[in-house]
């Protein structure tokens, strides 16, 4: 194996942007809408679930030190299978990226620019993310750690203006599971597990390069905790807010919490902060997902990723916008069909598959080299 | 009798705390002793000032003794030194054999006041404190003449980086001048400075400082390294230098910080930077810089902390004012109607009744002319500064408005813009806001918020992106270290304050030992 | 460099072909009130108010009038707020509207459903503006009287309703999003505030109104209407409107008070409390069959008038003037209810949803026919009055006059 120029990411940065990571689209679409006023207890379910399903990934990389997702594909199934089963999760990753664009051309398009060409939008946020990643992983990992206390601050700050303006009112959480668990386990399973815990998958090719990777698992494990009680934070913001009819109704539930903000007769109208701490959220995880794309470009293809940065970044701006013909299609895509047969497979089947042939490649390596070595 | 306890008490509480020059120089490992053999001092003390260009030791001979002179040329006066000592040591001055230190003395200098060192800590001091000394072969001290000092261009007022409280000092375009400024603040033989000729035709005296126990010696390679490469017909100021070994040229932001105030350079160099110092320009360079240094005043060590984290708050604050003010007006008064509380929105756009032009235009009518007048004010003769500030004021301000042809809120941010920019503390950065203030604005124009957000996000990533001699220029922010958040956007008090800058890799990481938080002495009146 | 040039081309075209949803302050007109009426030929005669802004000048404020109102007739409220512009010169911005005034016949007849759909699927508008059942007059009529203060009439109908509020409550505090709830919701029915015309409109159009003292029309709040689904079936008085704010979030109000229960007919003697803080509790559940409402009421007030003779030092007479406050909110609160129970059969303070909250089970059974077990639903209001203190003075100066000069 030739010596890369190895980038590295401190834990620090892996933190942040599995914070961003997680955060960004619920932050657009919002997360359990069906559960009406216990969405709170079913994200709390399933971050729990969720980090587990984490610690399971980083569990599987630490088979194979310094690999990434790719490269323990191939290592387990052979080139040839590899390469397919590579391919495959090249195109869900590229696909995933651009269906996140998608929801925020959507957010931009219908609440802030009714004429501005779709496109536009699109074709914008693919390029910063393109040059972002264009300069490198260190790079996506410093604008994370510039971002992240603004966006904390402000999914903070809109929770207590919210308070402050006499729109909370916490007797829209009750009753608390009305109709008991069962709809709430049916709600985590699968959707609320897949996205947006599931989707860290694509972390399988960012951890290999953190610098501390012992530390990985437990850094993991503990973000996903973190940003798993944030977003519980931010929903239940959301239907103390809005209550949980509302929130069924609006296409865009935090927005709509924030738009009732009213402090000081004019500290009022602070929409546009949540369409900040969104636009950030979502160009980390484009950025994510299409950086687990590229990798995957470039193991297959053995093209440095750099080269395709552009051509692929301009092709997901453009299937943005081709991936669904209207808004309505493009979320019953994401509530039907993407957890189904995209995230399932691909989050846990395939993991789970590998997992024993991974254990098994690596026992018998070692006995191969421990026989080499005693030789 | 408690008070006079106190008194007392602390006053000896002072004096043990007192470290002697000797005691400091045991600490950094410098031997102590005074050889008989010459040989021996002077491959002592040469060992100790190595890579110090301006140290001197010029061998002579006392009749038949072996006998040296050392100093350092850039603290004392060169003249006198020839008049005094060297002079009266030539050869063919007609002095009876020498037989001590003490007869020598008697018969070479009987005018010069002086001093014994008897250590060799002492003959170091005295050398960093502007002496000439003079060791002779066999004797058991050495002699240490005071020669007096450089004679300088008069050292004036910072006229760009102005302070109210702290040293009033700024450099000169004499280049000895300036590096005896720096080693009037900091008596360390640690202290290099090692010499440089740049420019093919002018052979320009370049000098770079820097601390040799702290300063990282791959960072100190990377600068030499630069400096070599330079490869330029003349070059007339620090800001060519600046321009020819900086990271990247193609960036709004200066990747090196540059100052004219002495101890603010000290500042640097004490932190583990390297100095760059050329002859004929007051404004020296300090490589690796990161962005937090321009929004660090000197002063800002001078005043209480308290205040003086406010104080950079402010800097920071306002740097984000003179980036976005303007072109949040535009994209709040364009696309974004909807977000101004509905008051303020009618008296805005009362005011915007009858102004013919759209606001992008009217906005970058303004700034352009507050360029102008900017431009002017700087270039034109002293004596009509006045009348600029007034046909500025007046004239361009209050008449476009009464003429209708912009409208008061916009004088009021395109004023307000302007006085945020002069806030930071080193002028180039200001230089940066400026320009990037117009594509902002551009941005607005389209994009109205998003634009504005699209833009900041993309020059945070160029920010990132950046490197100044191999050190992220957003270090202790990004990549984030929570031991360094003690001098970045406030500022701790000194005493709390241990560390040097991680990222600049120090050879020697802490700045003190013990951590001294001023105390009141333990006891009143009872105890002891 | 070829790079570079290409990438500066991409650029251009952005740049130059950009500002798709730029509109300068200039271009756009501010409607801060929108009113609705039935129309003649189609579905709604929209009038919407909007600022005049050369009014606002501080350099030249032209003397002519603050707003100025348009009128279409349409079948949607979108279509015939993009069609204003046959005679409006400006783009019509509708996020800072103020007021919705809806015309009672529409309220009543077509129910007001329709186009509340389209105000809250815009993103133009907000959810910060009242919604007010126009009472008698014209909406229209709403959108231009003058008020010499606020110059603009939206602005003062909110303002007012805010000051109200904060001083007497009069207004059920109904914003679109909650009355769109409301009208879903299987345990509450909508409200809304209604308002009516003092004076008269034809005068208090005129710009030239405001110069006088005593202005010929003003707006006045009145109540509230009850509505079943979104449709208007009945108004509430003022007092009313209080005591059902009383159930559901009370800011702060006043009351006079009888001294005595029965005291003097013809010359009652009162004493006033005001109401400082207040918290109210809503309980429903079920006795065997029977529905039960409860509401238990705590409020903390100071005495601030004092017509009749007692010495307000004596902790006695505290206690005694909270029973009788107790009593008297008791029987005005109980008495809104049951008027509401027995005149509309609708439950617009949200006894429903309290059951669902608490008795989930329960509810579930009985939502899907909740007014009807409104109506015929026990009530029991508990009230508790703490009277904290009296003002700057303890004993009034009443209680010194002679008892004789008094009764004179």
């Amino acid at each position: 194996m030739s010596k890369k120029l190895v980038e590295n990411i401190s834990l620090w940065q892996l933190a942040v942007l599995m914070f961003t990571f997680e955060i960004g689209s619920v932050a657009v679409v919002g997360v359990g809408t069906d559960t009406k006023q216990d969405a709170w207890i079913a994200v709390g379910v399933a971050t729990v679930l969720g980090a587990g399903l984490v610690w399971f990934y980083v569990y599987l990389l630490k088979q194979l030190p310094g690999r990434n997702l790719f490269e323990m594909i191939t290592f387990c199934f052979g080139k040839w299978l590899g390469k397919i089963i590579g391919l495959l999760y090249v195109y869900y990753f590229l696909y995933i990226s651009a269906r996140v664009l998608r929801d925020f051309c959507e957010l931009i398009t219908s609440v802030i620019f009714e004429n501005t060409p779709i496109e536009v939008i699109s074709i914008t946020m693919v390029g910063i993310c393109a040059y972002m990643l264009y300069l490198g992983l260190e790079v996506f990992g410093r604008t994370g750690e510039v971002f992240i206390p603004y966006v904390f601050t402000f999914i903070i700050l809109i929770g207590l203006a919210i308070l402050f303006s006499g729109e909370f009112q916490m007797k829209n959480l009750l009753p608390i599971l009305g109709d008991g668990l069962g709809p709430i386990l049916k709600h985590v399973f699968p959707r609320l597990l897949t996205f947006p815990f599931g989707e860290l998958v694509t972390f399988m090719v960012i951890i290999p390069y953190v610098s501390h990777f012992a530390k990985a698992a437990k850094v993991s494990v503990f973000t996903v905790l973190i940003s798993g009680f944030i977003i519980i934070y931010g929903t239940v913001i959301e239907i103390a807010s809005l209550g949980a009819r509302q929130m069924e109704r609006t296409v865009f539930p935090l927005l709509s919490a924030a738009r009732e903000i009213s402090l000081l007769e004019f500290i009022e109208r602070v929409d546009l902060v949540i369409v900040f701490v969104v636009m950030f959220g979502i160009i980390t995880k484009v950025s994510v997902f299409l950086f687990g794309g590229l990798k995957g470009l470039e193991h297959i293809m053995n093209i440095p990723y750099r080269y395709l940065v552009f051509p692929v970044s301009m092709i997901i701006g453009y299937i943005a916008i081709q991936i669904s013909a209207n808004n309505a299609e493009h979320i019953e895509e994401g509530i039907r069909f993407i957890p189904l047969y995209m995230h399932i497979p691909f989050q846990i089947i395939i993991p789970i598959l590998m997992a024993p042939l991974l254990i098994w490649k690596v026992k018998k390596q070692k006995r191969r080299s421990d026989a080499n070595g005693s030789r | 009798m408690g008070l006079a306890d106190f008194l007392f008490n602390r006053r000896k509480h002072k004096n043990n705390n007192k470290i002697t020059a000797e005691e400091l120089f045991q600490q950094e490992n410098i031997s102590k002793k005074y050889y008989k053999s010459l040989d021996k001092n002077i491959k002592q003390i040469q060992e100790l000032f190595e890579h110090s260009f301006d140290f001197t030791v010029d061998k002579i001979k006392l009749g038949d003794t072996d006998a040296c002179v050392c100093y350092l040329g850039t603290m004392l006066s060169k003249d006198t030194l020839t008049n005094k000592v060297l002079n009266s040591l030539h050869p063919q001055n007609d002095h009876p054999k020498p037989k001590d230190i003490n007869s020598i003395r008697d018969n070479y200098f009987p005018t010069v006041s002086y001093e014994y060192a008897d250590t060799f800590h002492t003959v170091v001091w005295n050398v960093l404190n502007g002496y000439a000394v003079i060791m002779v072969d066999g004797q058991g001290k050495a002699l240490s003449l005071e020669i007096g000092n450089i004679e300088k261009r008069a050292i004036t007022e910072p006229s760009t980086q102005t302070i109210i409280r702290g040293p009033k000092e700024a450099f000169t375009e004499d280049i000895n001048t300036n590096i005896s400024l720096i080693r009037k603040r900091i008596r360390n033989p640690h202290l290099k400075f090692e010499s440089f000729y740049v420019g093919r035709d002018t052979k320009t005296h370049l000098v770079i400082g820097y601390m040799s126990t702290i300063t990282n010696a791959d960072i100190l390679e990377e600068v030499k390294k630069r400096i070599e490469k330079i490869d330029i017909g003349g070059v007339l100021d620090s800001g060519n230098i600046e321009e020819l070994i900086s990271d990247k040229s193609f960036t709004p932001f200066p990747l090196i910080f540059n100052t004219e105030r002495p101890d603010s350079i000290c500042g640097h160099i004490m932190e583990g930077k390297v100095a760059l110092i050329l002859d004929g320009s007051p404004f020296v360079l300090t490589v690796p810089s990161v962005l937090t240094d321009f929004f660090e005043s000197s002063e800002d060590y001078y005043q209480p902390f308290l205040m003086s984290s406010f104080v950079r708050l402010i800097r920071y604050m306002s740097f984000m004012i003179a980036l976005v003010l303007p072109s949040l007006y535009v994209a709040l008064s364009t696309f974004h109607q909807e977000l101004m509380p509905t008051q303020l929105l009618l008296s805005i756009q009362a005011q915007r009744e009858g102004v013919p032009f759209p606001a992008v235009i009217e906005i970058f009518v303004m700034e352009l002319t507050f360029e102008i007048m900017r431009e002017a004010g700087v270039r034109m003769p002293r004596a009509v500064g006045q009348t600029v500030s007034i046909v500025g004021a007046l004239v361009i301000g209050q008449a476009a408005v009464e003429a209708g042809l912009v409208s008061n809120v916009l004088v009021i941010i395109v004023a307000f813009t302007a006085i945020a920019s002069f806030v930071s503390p080193i002028y180039n950065f200001s230089i940066s806001t400026r320009l990037l203030r117009f594509i902002l604005i551009l941005f607005s124009a389209i994009f109205g918020l998003y634009g504005v957000l699209l833009f900041l996000i993309v020059m945070v990533i160029h920010l990132v992106s950046l490197r100044s001699f191999g050190v992220p220029y957003l270090a202790a922010v990004a990549p984030f270290n929570i031991k360094e958040q003690d001098d970045i956007f406030v500022r701790f008090p000194i005493w709390a304050n241990r560390k040097r800058p991680s990222y600049l890799y120090p050879e020697s990481p802490m700045k003190k030992k013990g951590k001294n938080i001023p105390s009141p002495p333990p006891a009143r009146g009872g105890g002891k | 460099m070829k790079k570079r040039l290409l990438f500066l081309l991409c650029a251009a075209s952005v740049i130059l072909t950009g500002c798709w949803d730029s509109i300068e302050l200039n271009d756009i007109a501010i409607v801060t009130g929108m009113a609705i009426d039935p129309g003649k030929e189609k579905k709604y005669r929209l009038t919407v108010g909007y600022v005049n802004p050369a009014q606002y000048s501080k350099q030249n404020p032209a003397h002519g009038a603050p707003v100025s109102i348009m009128t279409l007739e349409g079948n949607s409220l979108p279509e015939i707020s993009a069609k204003m512009n046959v005679g409006v010169s400006r783009r019509l911005i509708f996020s800072h509207t103020r007021a919705l005034y809806i015309n009672e016949k529409v309220a009543k007849e077509d129910g007001v459903s329709h186009f509340l759909d389209s105000l809250e699927r815009s993103p133009q508008f907000r959810n910060d503006f009242n919604i007010l059942i126009t009472k008698n007059n014209s909406a229209s009529d709403f959108a231009m009287i003058n008020d010499p203060v606020e110059r603009v009439p939206s602005l003062k109908v909110q303002k007012s309703i805010k000051s109200l509020l904060k001083s007497w409550g009069g207004d059920p505090r109904v914003r679109l999003t909650d009355f769109i709830d409301a009208i879903i919701a299987e345990g509450r029915s909508p409200v809304a505030s209604t308002v009516v015309i003092d004076g008269d409109p034809e005068k208090g159009q005129n710009a030239e109104s405001n110069m006088e003292v005593k202005a010929p029309a003003r707006i006045m709040l009145d109540g509230l209407a009850v509505f079943k689904k979104d449709k208007l079936i009945g108004y509430l008085s003022l007092d009313d409107t209080r005591n059902y704010l009383w159930t559901q979030k009370l800011e702060s109000t006043m009351i006079s008070i009888p001294c005595e229960e029965d005291g003097d007919k013809n010359n009652p003697l009162y004493f006033d409390i005001v109401i400082t803080n207040n918290k109210s509790e809503m309980k429903t559940y079920y006795k065997g069959n029977q529905p039960q409402l409860e509401l238990n009421i705590f409020s903390e007030a100071s005495i601030n008038s004092m017509q009749c003779q007692k010495d307000l030092s004596s902790k006695e007479i505290y206690t005694e003037l909270e029973k009788r406050s107790d009593k008297q909110i008791k029987n005005m609160i109980t008495e809104t209810i049951k008027k509401v129970q027995n005149d509309f059969g609708v439950d617009i303070f949200g006894f429903g949803e309290a059951l669902n909250r608490q008795h989930y089970k329960k509810a579930k059974k009985v939502l899907g026919h909740w007014n009807e077990e409104f109506s015929r639903a026990d009530v029991d209001v508990n009230v508790k009055i703490a009277l904290r203190r009296s003002g700057t003075r303890n004993k009034s100066f009443i209680s010194e006059l002679p008892k004789k000069d008094v009764e004179d």
